[in-house]
């Protein structure tokens, strides 16, 4: 009966209230009628309902709100597919989104399908448009001011500063240079020869920071040197092109050079209130606020406040909006953590929805059309020319002189010569001040893509050329290094695989290498998003600067993690791969869970205690069927780490079982030469007394560094000793063998590194 | 007088007692001396036998070379194979300059289906020149020394990287000196031509020496 009571409820009252709504409807017909018969009801001009809404849609397709929403559309949908294009050709997507809003401009969607064009982009609302786009370019300058990092400017500072404050003033002058030769013909009617000059010459030696950066890191460079040398004179580039160009707006603006001298003051005197006043505040803003890493709504509001107040002073001392949003970026607390959580929150939304608006608009302004002769295109290739000489010539010339290679110094020039949409940007404000018409214009868009496009594939060429010894010592000693990969799922047992992998390579400092790989279980993944691997490795890269160890990080998200770590472990040349015997092989692999193998049954201290017989042992345990697998497939070395406490690797003892064990003195001999461990080794079978190679191996280590290593019956000894050893090191069959004869060794065993060779 | 018996008979008892204590620590220093011989032996003993066993197994894989010297390297070519096999051998005899806790790291890496693993392809004795380098140039004294060699042979390319840390003192002036990397350059050229490639780079005190010979579609 309750359970139709509430049906029964929600009916009546349904029925009720529609009742009254009909009633109230049907009486307020008649006060229309009293009130007068000039209110004109659709029904008197329709011509039927029909078309009475065919005009409602027509009416709301041209509402304004309608028309924008459309063309972001539009322009995302298509941006991200020129952007696509150009990343499957090896090119930074940027220049295809580039392509992507000259694409719907007039130069050839307007020319080739006017109508529609006229629909989709109608003259009055590319002002919604452009102020859309100003206020993305806002947000992406703030980023872009972010991504900089001024410590890095600072503490690196004088070859990249002489670099690129070259790279600067050369392409600078030749513009200017540039200027003067093309005034009489291209500058438009009314602006003064300075204003022109000073423009050419800015946009002449922009480079796209943001650009750059994407590049060097795609083609992995940027933990080399040449890698930090490159960022950073882009960096400071940045920094002083922008410096410049608030000055050449203001001069533009004021008329002259005198009168912009009090909006330069201004603007010092701004940039001093960002650095002394804005700067301290902000930081005491995010460091009381929290540890860095979650940022509240309130702190973002503070922040973002801040960014528009700053953009919003820049644009009325008449310095560009753009500038303000850009120092706010870089006056960011340098808490580099904190930067990227920001960053992370603002870029998505600015870079795939505002910046792709940016571009169309662009795109919307640059006729190609009007460069229709030959002798225009010859004073684009002119700019060019100026703009590759300049930019590419000048800071290769400056790097090196410095002293870099020229290779590096090549590559440098290459980097440097990418302009990117920073050019767009500059263009734009040229165009909006008056100081570059139609042509000019469309002629400096050409040479930003010529130059942007150009830079992948001239570091392609150079490094062709000098296919040189640098890459081949890189080569040869990677590949004669020792290195060894470890495999982790949780931080602990991260922490113990590197305290061994520390113990076996600490004094091989340049012949070793040590990687700590992450695979995330993409299900996972999901529900912990990007600080998953921050949570995960920074507790390892702690330790590994708490024990002065080098290590590379490896981070990957994949379904089947068993076999993506020995993938890795396969193909990437390595000598020795360490895994733990808990979660890192099993936890969440297929196989694992078809069988049922989850953390339940796989799981360290079951295993133990199965092996130390207080549970149940069967005849095969989940251990070695597992384990099976990943020796079945991986291709090297492997080690499987049983951790009980695990603290120090002082003392090691080795139980050695027929003559295939020797292998384990190979490691022994590691831990010995890099560890000081000392090594006890157990004739269990007495193989060494009788095998010359094992026991001339194990004597010769003896002579070299006595009280290392020794050989011990196991008559002589008591179980207890294994308990105060820090470590047992057993072979696969061995440590079967262990097992299927339940040694009594197993009640007391310390940790237990098992190796398959 | 009494007094004067007593007095003798102590200092006899006295000097009894001494040439007792004398004795008794006279018997212990021959004890100890006669453990102390054999033992210092069994220590020689050890040495020498370790040295002996060094000393065959290095005339034994010497053995192996001399083998491959007299039997194989008459042919022009050799198979992969057989070079590596060699190389192994070489590693071995040249291990006896080095401490057994010695940074030494060989790898081989060759694919065992490989069609020209077993075809003769490869130059005899042509690694041996890096390989004997990096052991005469070798710092095996300083600490973070060590010796890293690699073969391999992978899609028809034969690759032989060898590196070493080297001292930083300047080479001293040998009288049999600096014909060897000459020779094989030259050797290389004849034999392969322009498929091949030899860098030799110092840096940071490292000696990387990198060959790599393409042995596809036979040789000129």
């Amino acid at each position: 009966m309750a359970k139709y009571r509430n049906s029964v409820f929600y009916m009546l009252m349904i029925a009720l209230f529609g009742f009254i709504m009909y009633w109230v409807g049907n009486q307020g017909k008649f006060l229309e009628q009293k009130n007068s018969s000039d209110i004109v009801t659709q029904a008197v001009t329709s011509e039927g309902y029909f078309q009475d809404f065919l005009n409602s849609l027509q009416h709301n397709l041209e509402h304004p709100l309608a028309v924008l929403l459309i063309q972001i559309i539009t322009i995302v949908l298509v941006a991200r597919f020129f952007g696509w294009i150009f990343k499957k050709i090896g090119q930074p997507s940027v220049i295809g989104e580039i392509i992507a809003g000259i694409a719907l401009g007039p130069s050839f969607f307007g020319s080739y399908f006017p109508e529609l064009s006229a629909a989709l982009f109608p003259v009055e609302s590319l002002g919604n448009l452009e102020f859309l786009s100003q206020i993305g370019l806002i947000l992406f300058m703030f980023v872009v001011g972010m991504e900089l990092d001024l410590k890095v400017i600072k503490s690196k500072a004088n070859d990249a500063i002489v670099i690129s404050h070259l790279s600067i003033i050369i392409p600078f002058t030749l513009g200017m240079v540039l200027a003067y030769s093309i005034f009489t013909q291209f500058a438009p009617p009314g602006v003064e020869f300075l204003s022109f000059a000073l423009f050419l010459g800015i946009a002449m030696s922009i480079t796209a920071f943001p650009v750059l950066a994407r590049i060097v890191q795609e083609r992995d460079i940027h933990k080399t040197k040449l890698g930090t040398v490159v960022i950073t004179a882009a960096a400071a580039d940045d920094i002083t092109a922008w410096c410049i160009l608030a000055a050449v707006i203001a001069i533009v603006k004021a008329g002259s050079f005198i009168s912009s001298l009090y909006v330069i003051a201004l603007a010092i005197i701004y940039v001093l209130l960002m650095l002394y006043m804005v700067r301290p505040f902000l930081k005491r803003v995010a460091d009381s606020s929290s540890n860095g890493k979650n940022l509240t709504k309130s702190l973002v509001a503070i922040f973002l406040i801040t960014l528009i107040i700053s953009a919003y002073a820049t644009e009325v001392i008449g310095i560009h909006a753009l500038f303000g949003a850009f120092m706010t970026g870089a006056i960011m607390p340098d808490n580099m953590r904190f930067r990227q959580a920001f960053i992370e929150k603002v870029e998505d939304v600015a870079l795939t929805l505002f910046l792709p608006l940016f571009f169309v608009y662009t795109g919307l302004r640059t006729e190609m059309g009007l460069i229709n002769d030959a002798y225009l295109w010859k004073i684009t290739g002119l700019i060019i020319l100026v703009a590759v000489v300049g930019k590419f010539i000048g800071s290769a010339f400056a790097a090196k002189f410095v002293g870099q290679s020229w290779k590096d110094s090549l590559t440098i020039g290459a980097l440097m010569n990418t302009r990117g949409l920073m050019e767009l940007v500059v263009l734009n404000i040229g165009f909006d001040l008056g100081v570059l018409n139609g042509e000019v214009f469309a002629m400096m868009v050409i040479m930003a893509l010529v130059t942007t496009f150009m830079t992948g594939p001239s570091i392609d060429i150079i490094n062709k050329i000098f296919k040189s010894s640098d890459e081949v010592i890189e080569q040869v000693s990677y590949k004669n290094k020792f290195k060894i990969l470890f495999s982790f799922a949780n931080q602990a047992k991260g922490k113990k695989l590197l305290l061994l992998s520390n113990a076996l390579s600490k004094k091989q400092i340049n012949n070793s290498s040590v990687t700590a790989l992450l695979v995330a279980p993409s299900d996972e993944i999901f529900g912990f998003e990007d600080n998953y691997e921050e949570e995960h490795l920074d507790p390892v890269i702690e330790e590994c600067q708490a024990l002065n160890q080098k290590v590379n990080t490896m981070f990957k998200v994949s379904s089947d993690v068993e076999t993506e770590i020995i993938n890795v472990a396969n193909n990437g040349d390595y000598d020795l791969l360490l895994v733990d015997a808990g979660e890192s092989i099993f936890e969440g692999t297929l196989l694992g869970r078809l069988l049922g193998f989850t953390t339940q049954i796989v799981n360290p201290d079951r295993i133990l205690n199965k092996v130390m017989r207080k549970e149940g042992l069967f005849e095969n345990t989940p251990f070695n069927e597992t384990t099976h697998q990943i020796t079945l497939h991986s291709k090297i070395p492997t080690g499987i780490l049983i951790d009980k406490n695990l603290e120090k690797i002082d003392t090691i003892i080795i139980p050695i079982f027929t003559k295939d064990d020797i292998f384990l003195i190979e490691y022994a001999q590691k831990f010995i030469h890099n560890n000081d461990s000392q090594v006890i080794i157990i004739d269990v079978l007495h193989q060494v007394n009788h095998n010359f190679m094992i026991k001339e191996l194990i004597r010769s280590i003896e002579q070299v560094k006595p009280n290392h290593i020794s050989v011990i019956d196991p008559k002589d000894i008591s179980p207890e000793i294994f308990s105060q050893q820090d470590l047992m090191v057993v072979s696969i069959e061995s440590w079967k063998k262990l097992i299927e004869t339940r040694s009594i060794w197993l009640k007391n065993i310390p940790s237990v590194l098992i190796f398959k060779s | 007088m009494v007094f004067k018996l007593y007095q003798k008979n102590k200092i006899l008892h006295q000097t009894m007692n001494d040439l007792f204590q004398q004795s008794q620590h006279n018997n212990e220093l021959t004890f100890v001396e006669n453990k102390l011989n054999p033992h210092l032996f069994k220590n020689i003993l050890n040495s020498i036998q370790s040295h002996a066993y060094q000393s065959y197994y290095t005339i034994d894989k010497l053995a192996n070379v001399l083998d491959y010297v007299l039997y194989e390297t008459n042919n022009q070519f050799v198979t992969p194979y057989h070079e590596m096999e060699f190389a192994k051998n070489f590693i071995e005899i040249n291990k006896i300059k080095l401490s057994p806790l010695f940074d030494l790291k060989s790898k081989f890496k060759f694919d065992e289906n490989d069609a020209l693993l077993h075809q003769k392809v490869l130059a005899p004795l042509i690694c041996i020149d890096l390989i004997e380098n990096a052991f005469k140039h070798a710092d095996i004294q300083s600490e973070h020394s060590f010796i890293s060699i690699q073969m391999e042979l992978s899609h028809g390319f034969f690759i032989l990287t060898v590196s070493n840390k080297i001292s930083q003192k300047p080479p001293l002036l040998k009288p049999h000196s600096g014909i060897g990397g000459q020779s094989l350059e030259t050797r290389l050229q004849h034999l392969y031509f322009n498929k091949f490639k030899l860098e030799r780079v110092v840096q940071d005190e490292i000696f990387n020496a990198y060959l790599k010979i393409d042995l596809r579609n036979g040789t000129h």
